[in-house]
């Protein structure tokens, strides 16, 4: 038979209780526990992906403040400051025609242009001039 | 993977706080927290992981998911709540491997796919869709905890039953529960020891079948 909801809900809530004190007793007392070749190989693993999701933050949050550093340091050159955002686009496809032709993989798709500012474009467009130099 | 609005610094500081104290011990003593916490999904009749329960719970401290605060609460204490030691960590911390056990343990009676926690995995909703299940589930939950209070009828231990009750009424932090039952937090201590090998005959019983 089925047990009605509130006395399932009290089951719940008793065997949830009654677990987690098994838990903390069983996380309290790991350290006494000798472990064995297999529980060792599987927390070694656990302890490495840990420390790979540590590292991909890290890395991320490094590139990202370099990526902001970036922007603030370099000035937007003045022959190119000036540049109608149509022209820059123009522009922009040309040279990554040219790189693409050269067997280079350009940092960006044409979709995503519109997306970016008329300054991004054109920090984007001295990034890739200076590269292609 | 998309922008993260917290600042380059702040994530770089709390990849570093994680990094410090994430060692063997750490991981061997989350994962045997984790497995407890699992025994409740098997119970109502689910399943889950301990090892990818607790890495979860790190990549959502990692990823700001789960705010975590290291001047407060260890690693551990913030991954697992395994905080029996420490009052104010206790009322405190809820972490990220219980609350998902929780939800996935209560998942598996629902019938609207609601999941108060947000951690009722996708697979698992389609489960709690079948009506069997659910029943299936449901007297699972009920059995165990009619053979928990048989093992102590047979022993004839009122507190260790006493601690069932309470705990049946939201009763949970060891004060109280000893409060409740008229004793002392040691003899509470000591009832709880009793209770949790009963609880663990149990598991064995289940091994055995």
């Amino acid at each position: 038979m089925m047990p009605d909801d509130k006395k399932l809900d009290k089951d719940l809530a008793i065997l949830d209780a009654v677990y987690e004190e098994a838990a903390i007793e069983a996380g309290e007392n790991a350290r006494n526990q000798p472990r064995t070749a297999e529980r060792q190989a599987k927390v070694d693993t656990m302890l490495a992906r840990a420390q790979a999701a540590v590292r991909a933050t890290r890395e991320q949050a490094l590139a990202d403040a370099q990526d902001a550093s970036d922007q603030q340091a370099k000035p937007i050159p003045a022959r190119i400051l000036g540049v109608a955002r149509d022209a820059v686009v123009a522009r922009l496809r040309e040279l990554t025609h040219s790189a693409e032709a050269a067997g280079l993989e350009p940092a960006f798709q044409f979709r995503e242009l519109d997306k970016l500012s008329t300054e991004d474009l054109q920090r984007l467009l001295a990034d890739l001039e200076e590269q292609l130099d | 993977m998309g922008h993260d609005p917290r600042p380059p610094t702040a994530r770089i500081k709390l990849a570093a706080a994680v990094a410090a104290q994430l060692d063997l011990d750490l991981m061997d003593s989350a994962e045997r927290y984790a497995g407890k916490r699992c025994a409740i999904l098997e119970k109502a009749g689910l399943w889950a992981d301990a090892a990818e329960l607790v890495q979860d719970a790190i990549e959502a401290t990692l990823s700001g998911t789960r705010a975590w605060d290291p001047e407060r609460y260890s690693l551990y204490h913030h991954v697992c709540g395994g905080y029996r030691k420490s009052d104010d960590e206790h009322a405190q911390a809820r972490a990220e491997v219980p609350a998902r056990a929780h939800g996935r343990a209560r998942g598996a009676r629902r019938s609207d796919g609601s999941d108060r926690d947000g951690c009722v995995a996708a697979p698992l909703r389609q489960e709690q869709d079948d009506a069997e299940t659910q029943l299936l589930n449901a007297e699972r939950v009920h059995r165990t905890v009619s053979q928990l209070r048989a093992l102590a009828e047979e022993k004839n231990d009122r507190q260790v039953l006493g601690i069932i009750d309470a705990y049946g009424e939201g009763i949970t932090e060891r004060a109280e529960v000893a409060a409740h039952l008229g004793i002392g937090v040691r003899k509470y201590d000591h009832a709880r020891m009793r209770m949790l090998r009963l609880a663990s005959k149990l598991e064995e019983g289940a091994d055995d079948a």
